[in-house]
């Protein structure tokens, strides 16, 4: 039960999409992000839904996968329309009942923020799932590399990550074990009032604290005897770097987002 | 009568996903009252898996168990009454221990049974007694023992409950000798005197045969094979393709007897082993003059 929850939803794969460098991929994100933004009518919105679509085709995730990552902003997408729908009341009215108005534009806004929403979630989860969460973090990492002329402490916060990501996994299958022996002994948590269930959790989360205590103390003990000491003077197994592709991609995002400022232009 | 008893009991992990694994294939089972049963298989065979199904932790992806004659998952509502009356102390139990002290962990099972106060008592005070946890330590916090201990109070706390059947994996894995030695000891006296039915999931092929009745033996999601640790152990050469070992001692007698010694083959205990020898060397020394 609990090990349907997924984190970091990466989706193993080969495709251009998959083979890009991380740190490419969050900065034409955001790139991306920035597309649609400038999109400023339904013509220009179009160059940024074909870009999406693009994406979508070259990742070679499949749809249900997509589908899955909007399931949880269906409740946004439709509250946004729903008030974009009756609360701009300006252009020809198309249906009236009481104080309730349907126009033109609060249809046109209404389905233009839907699309670009939809377009964001899809853009940014193609990130997430084409991208390993080890991988991402590294990105990250090197992106934000320059603050550490500031003191902050890039290295340490991505190792963080790192671990907390690791080790999800793990402590699901934990808790899992856990709650199957306390209910072995009779411990109920499906039923009674919220309190008794709160109550019921206490045999499942000292149990888990301890241990989750116990593997930190193991893992620095372990990464200690690897000599780790921060990211001072740290080399990588698997370097991260730009090729081809990268370029190729950046270029394609470039030529979107003059395509968009074009047809804004034109349209406009 | 049979106190567990499977039909046609199978167990799919992760179905309609590329990662589906039969974990149990059609197992039929039925396992006697005041039995102590242990059970065999190398890892990932589908050991683990069987015994959550006694009391119903995993429901079946097909086929039923009954416990006591009760069908399992036909009320929902009884599960919880049957989960007392099938004992399950998983792998390392000792993670599961979360109270200020051993007395009200141990307690934990009981109280969940609804029992009254003195009974509690009585049941927590014997259990310790039986399990060699003393007064001083029952008023300690879990925390504060020792591996071995901790997992003596783990074990205790299901014990305490009373269970028609008590079913221990792998109870002495991760201890040394005499840890392991201790426990399983434990356990045969608590069958001995309470004459409840007890299944030990083991990889030790020694533990089993030195304790067991009968053995059943799980190879690649199903048993292979159900039956006393002779008749097991006569299937050495089966048994070791799967990667399984027969008894060091009776490895020792099948090569004897492959030399042309002529002695017995259902050698499967150190002890017995011992009491041939003797016998033998001492027949040889009063032939010898």
């Amino acid at each position: 039960m609990l090990k349907d929850i997924t984190i970091g939803q990466f989706f193993p794969g080969t495709s251009p999409l998959h083979r890009m460098d991380s740190r490419a991929k969050l900065l034409l994100t955001i790139a991306f992000i920035v597309m649609l933004f400038l999109a400023g009518n339904i013509y220009s919105l179009c160059v940024g839904v074909a870009f999406t679509f693009l994406s979508y085709v070259i990742s070679e995730i499949p749809v249900k996968m997509i589908l899955k990552s909007l399931k949880p902003i269906l409740p946004i997408i439709i509250i946004t329309s729903i008030l974009n729908l009756f609360f701009i009341r300006t252009g020809d009215v198309y249906w009236e009942w009481k104080f309730l108005k349907i126009t033109s534009e609060g249809v046109n806004t209404a389905v233009f923020m839907t699309v670009r929403i939809i377009c964001l979630i899809i853009g940014s989860s193609l990130l997430t799932y084409t991208t390993s969460p080890i991988d991402l973090t590294d990105g990250l990492e090197r992106l934000l590399s320059p603050l550490k002329k500031i003191k902050v402490p890039v290295h340490e916060l991505a190792m963080m990550m790192t671990i907390a990501l690791r080790f999800i996994p793990t402590l699901i299958e934990e808790t899992d074990k856990i709650m199957a022996a306390q209910k072995a002994r009779g411990a109920d948590m499906e039923t009674g009032s919220i309190f008794k269930r709160a109550k019921a959790l206490v045999p499942i989360l000292i149990p888990l604290f301890v241990s989750s205590f116990r593997r930190a103390e193991e893992l620095a003990l372990a990464m200690e005897c690897r000599c780790y000491h921060g990211g001072e003077g740290r080399t990588r197994m698997k370097q991260l770097r730009f090729h081809l592709v990268d370029l190729v991609a950046t270029l394609v995002v470039a030529a979107f987002i003059a395509g968009v400022a074009v047809v804004n232009r034109l349209a406009g | 009568m049979s106190v567990i008893r499977t039909e046609n009991l199978s167990y799919v992990y992760g179905e309609g996903t590329p990662f589906r694994k039969v974990a149990v294939d059609s197992v039929d089972l039925e396992i006697g009252e005041g039995e102590f049963i242990g059970v065999i298989g190398h890892t990932g065979s589908g050991k683990s898996t069987l015994i959550q199904h006694f009391n119903g932790l995993l429901k079946p992806t097909s086929g039923s168990v009954y416990i006591d004659g009760e069908k399992l998952w036909e009320d929902k509502a009884r599960l919880r009454a049957i989960r007392f009356k099938v004992g399950l102390v998983f792998q390392y139990p000792e993670y599961q221990l979360f109270e200020e002290t051993c007395y009200k962990d141990i307690a934990f099972g009981p109280r969940n049974m609804g029992l009254s106060e003195e009974e509690i008592d009585k049941r927590v005070r014997e259990t310790a007694r039986l399990i060699g946890i003393s007064d001083e330590m029952l008023e300690k916090s879990p925390f504060e023992l020792s591996g071995g201990q901790k997992r003596r109070v783990a074990i205790a706390g299901v014990m305490a409950m009373e269970p028609k059947v008590l079913i221990l994996d792998e109870p002495a894995s991760g201890l040394d000798p005499k840890g392991r030695a201790k426990i399983l000891g434990l356990i045969r006296e608590y069958h001995k005197e309470k004459q409840n039915t007890v299944m030990l999931v083991s990889h030790s092929m020694e533990d089993v045969a030195k304790h067991c009745s009968k053995i059943l033996v799980m190879n690649n999601a199903k048993v292979f094979c159900y039956d006393t640790p002779v008749n097991v152990f006569r299937r050495a050469q089966e048994l070791e393709s799967m990667g399984l070992a027969v008894p060091q001692v009776t490895r020792v007698f099948n090569r004897l007897r492959a030399m042309g010694c002529p002695v017995d083959d259902e050698v499967y205990t150190v002890g017995f082993g011992k009491e041939l020898i003797m016998k033998a060397l001492s027949a040889g020394r009063r032939a010898e003059p």
